[in-house]
């Protein structure tokens, strides 16, 4: 059985078998969309570049179908740059899902039996636990949710794969690890990249240590060399991409976390659909067999670094609910910060734990005397992870059977215009030509806030009477308009301004973020065309790395060991060339950068101020932590029983990022009873809780200016509230409520209650 | 350890199998039933329902999330998508025949310029998400 494990075409058969059981279910519906609410933006991302290439003849770089414009190759989510984009192009966006859910499946598996293999000596064993990651339970709620971006995962264990095989010297290791996250990356996920780099510098390590002393600075030139040909491979997609994150970061709070049962729950129930959406029990289905196999093979000394590996994951995995929190350290660094969700490093768990579990699954039969043993023993292991496959394939089917499932018109004819639109529906927006500017992203999108959904004209002028403007032809990266003016003005175009914007005629502006033409008089055939310098930029750098790694590649396999002495210089410019090619732009680059985003409340007014209104009343308490309240302003219930607050405030002093504000809104006690609950309206309350965390989603306290004044407003809605006299109570402490609360020193007069000062009162008529 | 690349011809063609019955089971996969084009007068139904209950739906979400306008403005989005489901639905039309119709009423009038009165909340509420949201 071995010899037949270790034939790459046998394998490959095996997988296809598995991947095509997978994807039958999908494969009658394979010409309807996902009517998931994610489904909508992922599938407006694909269809839009699909429509830009096919209809247009252009690249996908500009995206005027959503939130009033945006940078594709920048939005983390789109997934057109990679190679299964081809599919998409030649068979339409959902045609080629199950396509691409296919040929990912195999890659997951494949790569996983490759990497096990590299410490595993049983090829058997590593052929049978390669199919539990690439099915385990996530990729089922990917499919559910239309997050088809997620499969891109599937990569990860040719990354790890490429990672050891560098340390071990293998050139082709630095090629399959930096194509492999390339296209992983190309391929979107917000999270992808920032799993892959824990996973990244774990397998680092372990693969260095394993090496012989000797041969660890050689490792650890070969790791570097491929950390620089990763970023560098990428850089088509990964420059974008920070751009868009470094001009609108994304800001995630809270102290999510999971205790142990539910971490087991995760991993051995079975998903389900549910109202709508997936349950959270099952989301990383690989079974209990599996579960025993990674407890069996993990006493193995061999398996003990993997072991460490399935550990490390699981304590990530468990967020906030471990002390101490290995996340919340993760997060306090710059690119982790926005980690939202823990339980994906259980993706990262499970595939540690293949390693142990091969071990098991190698040892156990030879534990015995006797052939009878070792068949029975192994038929036995053999028939648990068969089981496990195949309830994974049926909770793939089964979940997938739930999806809500519709059809998109298309209507080519339409000329293009912005719309109100409606993000629950953004797909079929773009199926009739309309642009959705309602719009939702896992980052604050730069938007104009001079964009409408119902203009008579999508380019027009500042100045009416200047004269005239009339859109001559239109195409996602290019609109020509004919202008005839009397004297200079300014063209708006109802899409957002981005830096890559340039013009024909007259000077490219940014009109609060719109996307503007500065014009002089006279007749002008005005041309706006996207080409941002990222891209640019990033193709030639991906460009240069990709030849660099072919050289490599070409030495290699003419018996060149990279960095040996004769070499070394040669290796050492194929790294750098990629650098010194992205130098050459940084140091040309004359696009406008993006200016700082703009500190807002979610109410739209400005976050940091000068000074409190007249009309705020003062505060007077001091803390014994350095943040001073200076005013405050509340408004009592107006028509629709909505209570306004406006706190101004300093921070003084350097705290701690998981800094919360509590807000407690109380009925005073000593009104009498609450009345009971009138038939069909929710039951009388008489406590409301405004605690949070960030500043109107802009910026954590611990982030705000030192000594700058912070205007924080927000609100809360009473229309549930018992009638009396309410007491408005705030104060400061761990996020969480329970770790600490910052002491208050004096009150001003003001009354005191578990650290809370009572700022303020209103009546609840 | 090196991968071994010999083939087999029986594996080659078991994925190769695979491969083609998986991209012409996709590719032959049956068009999903198009629904019927509403007819003018259902168009214009759609739209005056959307219309007459844009502000309840406003007031409602600005409940739901005081002082948060992105989230109000989603909120809002997400009962007109309620409406539309059940619109459609009922009639047996094209959910983007209706979209169609609330776009047109909505640019009926024709804003001139970005300052101009927004009774249809048309204008853009920048993107904010809520920095968490369980």
């Amino acid at each position: 059985m071995g010899r037949f494990a270790e034939r790459t075409a046998v394998r490959i058969a095996l997988f296809a078998l598995i991947a095509t059981a997978l994807v039958w279910a999908m494969l009658p519906w394979a010409a309807y969309t996902n009517e998931f609410r994610d489904a909508q933006v992922m599938n407006l991302y694909e269809r839009a570049a699909v429509d830009t290439v096919r209809r247009f003849g252009e690249l996908p770089l500009w995206n005027p179908w959503y939130c009033g414009g945006l940078y594709g190759l920048g939005a983390p989510q789109s997934r057109f740059a990679s190679p299964t984009f081809l599919l998409s192009l030649l068979f339409g966006m959902e045609r080629a899902e199950p396509l691409v859910v296919f040929l990912f499946a195999i890659l997951g598996m494949e790569g996983t039996y490759r990497w096990v293999r590299l410490r595993v000596n049983d090829a058997t064993a590593a052929l049978r636990v390669a199919p539990l990651f690439a099915l385990s339970g996530y990729f089922s709620v990917a499919h559910f949710r239309g997050w088809t971006n997620f499969f891109g995962f599937e990569l990860v264990p040719f990354v790890l794969y490429g990672i050891t095989m560098a340390a071990r010297g293998r050139t082709s290791g630095i090629a399959v690890a930096s194509i492999a996250f390339a296209v992983m990356l190309g391929f979107g996920g917000t999270f992808a990249a920032p799993l892959v780099a824990v996973a990244a510098v774990f397998e680092a390590i372990r693969a260095i240590l394993e090496q012989p002393p000797r041969r660890r600075l050689r490792a650890v030139v070969m790791l570097a060399a491929l950390a620089s040909f990763m970023a560098a491979v990428a850089a088509v997609r990964l420059l974008p991409l920070a751009e868009t994150l470094v001009a609108s970061p994304r800001i995630m709070a809270g102290t999510p976390g999971h205790a142990p049962k539910k971490i087991f729950e995760f991993l051995v129930r079975t998903l389900e659909a549910r109202d709508g959406n997936v349950t959270d029990a099952g989301m990383f289905f690989v079974g209990g067999g599996f579960l025993a196999l990674v407890a069996f093979g993990g006493a193995e000394r061999r398996s003990i670094s993997a072991l460490i590996g399935v550990v490390f994951f699981l304590w990530l995995a468990a967020g906030y609910s471990r002390k101490p929190s290995l996340f919340a350290i993760l997060r306090e660094l710059p690119v982790f910060s926005a980690l939202r969700y823990p339980e994906r490093f259980l993706w990262l768990a499970i595939l540690y734990g293949c390693e142990p579990a091969a071990n098991a699954l190698a040892k156990l039969p030879r534990l015995g005397d006797g052939r009878r043993w070792r068949v029975v023993t192994s038929t036995i292991l053999t028939s648990v992870i068969v089981v496990t496959i195949g309830v994974q394939i049926a909770i793939f089917a089964d979940v997938g059977s739930s999806r809500e499932l519709g059809v998109v018109a298309v209507d080519e004819a339409r000329e293009f215009r912005q719309a109100r639109g409606n993000r629950w529906l953004a797909a079929h927006h773009q199926g009739i030509g309309l642009g959705s500017l309602s719009c939702w992203e896992t980052y604050p999108v730069i938007m104009s806030p001079k964009l409408r959904g119902d203009l008579a004209a999508e380019e027009y002028l500042l100045d009416p009477d200047a004269g005239t403007a009339e859109r001559v032809s239109w195409s996602p990266n290019r609109i020509v308009v004919r202008v005839s003016l009397k004297r200079p003005t300014r063209l708006l175009v109802n899409q957002n301004w981005h830096p890559g914007w340039r013009s024909s005629v007259g000077v490219v502006v940014d009109d609060d973020r719109l996307l503007a033409v500065d014009l002089p008089e006279g007749e002008h055939e005005v041309t706006l065309f996207f080409r941002p310098t990222s891209a640019v930029a990033g193709g030639a750098v991906t460009l240069v790395a990709l030849g660099s790694l072919l050289l490599l590649a070409i030495a290699a396999r003419r018996g060149r060991v990279p960095f040996r002495r004769a070499v070394a210089l040669r290796t050492g410019a194929l790294v750098v060339a990629p650098w010194i090619t992205l130098g050459a732009f940084v140091a040309t680059w004359s696009e406008p950068r993006y200016p700082p985003p703009q500190q807002r409340n979610a109410n739209g007014t400005p976050a940091l101020v000068s000074s409190a209104p007249m009309d705020a009343r003062p505060a007077g308490f001091r803390l014994d932590f350095p943040i001073v309240v200076e005013a405050v302003k509340i408004r009592p219930p107006d028509a629709l029983k909505n209570v306004t607050f406006d706190l101004y405030l300093r921070r003084t002093g350097p705290i701690p990022r998981l800094t919360g504000m509590f807000v407690h809104v109380r009925r005073r006690p000593g009104q009498g009873p609450l009345p009971p609950a009138e038939p069909d309206k929710p039951e009388p309350r008489e406590f409301f809780n405004a605690d949070h965390q960030v500043v109107g989603g802009s910026f954590f306290l611990s982030d705000a200016p030192e000594g700058q004044l912070v205007h924080d407003a927000f609100g809360v809605h009473v229309g549930s509230a018992a009638p009396g006299e309410y007491d408005v109570w705030l104060g400061f402490g761990h996020v969480s409520g329970r770790k600490w609360r910052a002491r208050v020193e004096d009150s001003g007069g003001a009354p005191v209650e578990n650290e809370l000062v009572r700022i303020g009162s209103f009546v609840v008529p | 350890m090196a991968p071994d690349l010999r083939t087999s011809a029986a594996a080659l063609v078991v994925t190769i199998a695979c491969a083609l019955v998986v991209t012409v089971r996709a590719l032959r996969a049956p068009e999903p039933q198009a629904k019927r084009s509403a007819t003018a007068a259902e168009r214009l139904e759609i739209a005056a329902s959307i219309a007459s209950s844009e502000k309840e739906w406003m007031d409602e979400a600005r409940q739901h999330f005081p002082e948060d306008h992105w989230s109000q403005r989603d909120d809002f989005h997400a009962l007109e998508l309620r409406r539309i489901v059940e619109m459609v639905e009922q009639k047996g039309v094209r959910v983007e025949d209706a979209l169609q119709a609330i776009d047109d009423d909505i640019h009926r009038k024709g804003a001139r310029d970005p300052a101009a009165s927004d009774e249809r909340y048309a204008r853009a509420v920048p993107c904010k998400p809520r920095p968490f949201y369980d």
